[in-house]
């Protein structure tokens, strides 16, 4: 009898989270297209803001939504390159449990806690010592630096998973380790999927990594050297405005930005399935 | 079609393209490896010691023994599996056709291709059933659709799993049986044409129905091949062993024909592990 009641509150409690968590996760969207959906309009998407914009007046946010796609496409293909032959590298070129692959990891979870306006003021250094402005191309290598722990972890969660007996199968046939390791990445590319669907989210969403690095502009860059604006920023600029039309269409803004994380992870998947065939 | 006529036309190769030119000198089946004073240790602490032996050509040479004795250990040794595990070390001799096979400056490659490796565990590779078995082919230069296409059929009939997926080449392996993958698995091995088939425990994942009919695969194999097979049950090698090797606790106790180890086994552990009082 006292198993089965453990049971029922067991399950019960389970339920709570769960409730909790989707309650909040609601509530978000609900304030956010509370006050966003009136302020949200066709010409804020297609359009780039006018001189009187900020101050209530007609214009649009077209200016960040093409910027944080061009930084957060450009970032992802940065950092995938990086971090696809770095999680290989932990898991089937050092030994797997090994101290080197286990520091490695421990390195990338740190980097992983790191707040990303570190990675924003990095990433500003960095430019400075280069010469560089803030630009689409700072910011793109800022927004890189920031996701790559994410994506490297997440792709070794998985990569860790490979049995032996898959990398033996190959040798056993005459593969080279690179031809073997190319076996690995088909097996693996759920996971990279996965993994850069986390760092998109990431990326495409945080604002103190962009702040110094890819500046604001009300126009679209055309060069990488230009400055790029983002939607975060675009975000946090309009909440800042006293003005209350403004404010809303801040969080018209965050509605966009939440609409294309979701068009991002239907087309990705999408792609995912279809490349598998 | 008999199995032994398509192996036969296998070895003939007249529809493969440069498929001929990275292939050894020795031809398919003739080839014998031969074992002497083989010693693995692993940071030091040994698990082979002094292990001598031969693998006779076109033959089923059984390990046997009981568990941790080194049978896997041995088995691995012989295609040089250890080479990414560290702290392992391996000395003696392994030798193919008189190449040893820890001569510095082997191609560890192409002397893996001689020797298909036949799992515990059936391992398809993350591809379509066709992709498994051309995979192979595919790293020694086959690019022609048509002789895939005749590389995959030939080899999918010899182990006689074409009747079973001719429909389906192109879904992934994983929607095989067990028993399915696992003569998959052998498929994709006799692909690159190896001298040698390893099989490490290679039914132990099958039911009984599974499992003989891979014995029975292997056993007409080896009319072209030299097989070597690590079992840890004792009625399998009394069913298909032409030799049998005896292991316990890292050295090789007896090895000879099968008839010989079993009904008249000259050393001690030898019959009390057959006659089933160990293991």
């Amino acid at each position: 009898m006292k198993r089965r009641i453990t049971e029922i509150i067991m399950k019960g409690l389970m339920l709570l989270s769960v409730a909790t968590i989707m309650m909040v996760l609601l509530y978000i969207l609900y304030i956010v297209a509370r006050r966003g959906l009136h302020s949200l309009s066709w010409e804020m998407v297609t359009s780039l803001p006018t001189g009187g914009y900020y101050l209530g007046k007609e214009g649009g946010i077209a200016n960040a939504i093409v910027g944080s796609l061009m930084m957060i496409v450009a970032a992802t293909l940065l950092s995938l390159i990086i971090s696809l032959p770095t999680a290989l590298c932990i898991n089937f070129v050092m030994r797997r449990n090994g101290r080197l692959a286990r520091s490695s990891r421990f390195m990338f979870d740190v980097l992983f806690g790191i707040p990303s306006i570190v990675y924003g003021a990095f990433g500003f250094l960095l430019m400075m010592w280069l010469g560089v402005q803030a630009s689409l191309l700072g910011g793109t290598i800022a927004v890189a630096l920031l996701i790559m722990p994410i994506m490297v972890r997440a792709i070794d969660e998985v990569a860790i998973l490979v049995p032996s007996d898959l990398t033996e199968a190959v040798f056993s046939l005459g593969a080279t380790r690179y031809e073997m390791l190319k076996v690995v990445v088909r097996q693996l590319r759920p996971g990279i999927v996965s993994a850069t669907l986390l760092a998109v989210g990431r990326g495409i969403g945080d604002a103190a990594t962009v702040l110094f690095t890819a500046g604001y502009t009300d126009s679209i860059p055309v060069t990488p050297y230009d400055p790029a604006a983002t939607l975060p920023l675009a975000i946090f600029f309009q909440l800042s405005s006293p003005i209350e039309e403004v404010q809303n269409r801040a969080y018209a803004a965050a509605l966009i930005l939440t609409a294309m994380i979701l068009v991002i992870s239907f087309v990705v998947r999408a792609l995912a399935r279809y490349s598998r065939k | 079609m008999k199995v032994e006529k398509i192996l036969f036309e296998m070895n003939t190769s007249v529809f493969m393209d440069n498929y001929e030119v990275t292939t050894p000198v020795n031809p398919i089946g003739n080839a014998a490896l031969s074992i002497r004073g083989l010693n693995v240790a692993i940071h030091g602490k040994p698990i082979l010691t002094d292990v001598s032996f031969d693998v006779p050509p076109k033959s089923i040479t059984c390990i046997i023994g009981p568990s941790g004795c080194g049978k896997t250990t041995l088995l691995r040794s012989l295609n040089r599996m250890h080479d990414y595990t560290a702290g392992m070390k391996v000395t003696g001799q392994v030798t193919i056709d008189g190449n040893d096979i820890y001569a510095p400056g082997v191609d560890v490659a192409a002397l893996r291709r001689r020797m298909g490796l036949l799992a515990q565990r059936p391992t398809v590779l993350p591809m379509s059933i066709f992709g498994n078995v051309a995979y192979g082919p595919k790293l020694y230069g086959v690019k022609r659709g048509e002789f895939l296409r005749a590389i995959v059929e030939r080899n999918l009939k010899a182990v006689g799993l074409w009747d079973e997926v001719r429909e389906r080449l192109h879904s992934p392996a994983g929607i095989l049986s067990v028993g399915q993958q696992q003569r998959l698995c052998l498929a994709r091995a006799l692909a690159v044409q190896p001298a040698i088939i390893l099989g490490d425990e290679a039914t132990s994942a099958l039911d009984p129905l599974a499992t003989r009919t891979i014995e029975e695969l292997l056993l007409r194999l080896k009319q072209q091949l030299s097989i070597v097979l690590v079992t840890h049950t004792l009625r399998q090698a009394r069913r298909i062993a032409d030799y049998v090797v005896f292991m316990y606790m890292g050295e090789m106790v007896e090895s000879g024909p099968a008839g010989q180890v079993f009904s008249h086994p000259v050393h001690d552990l030898t019959r009390e592990f057959v006659g089933g009082s160990i293991g």
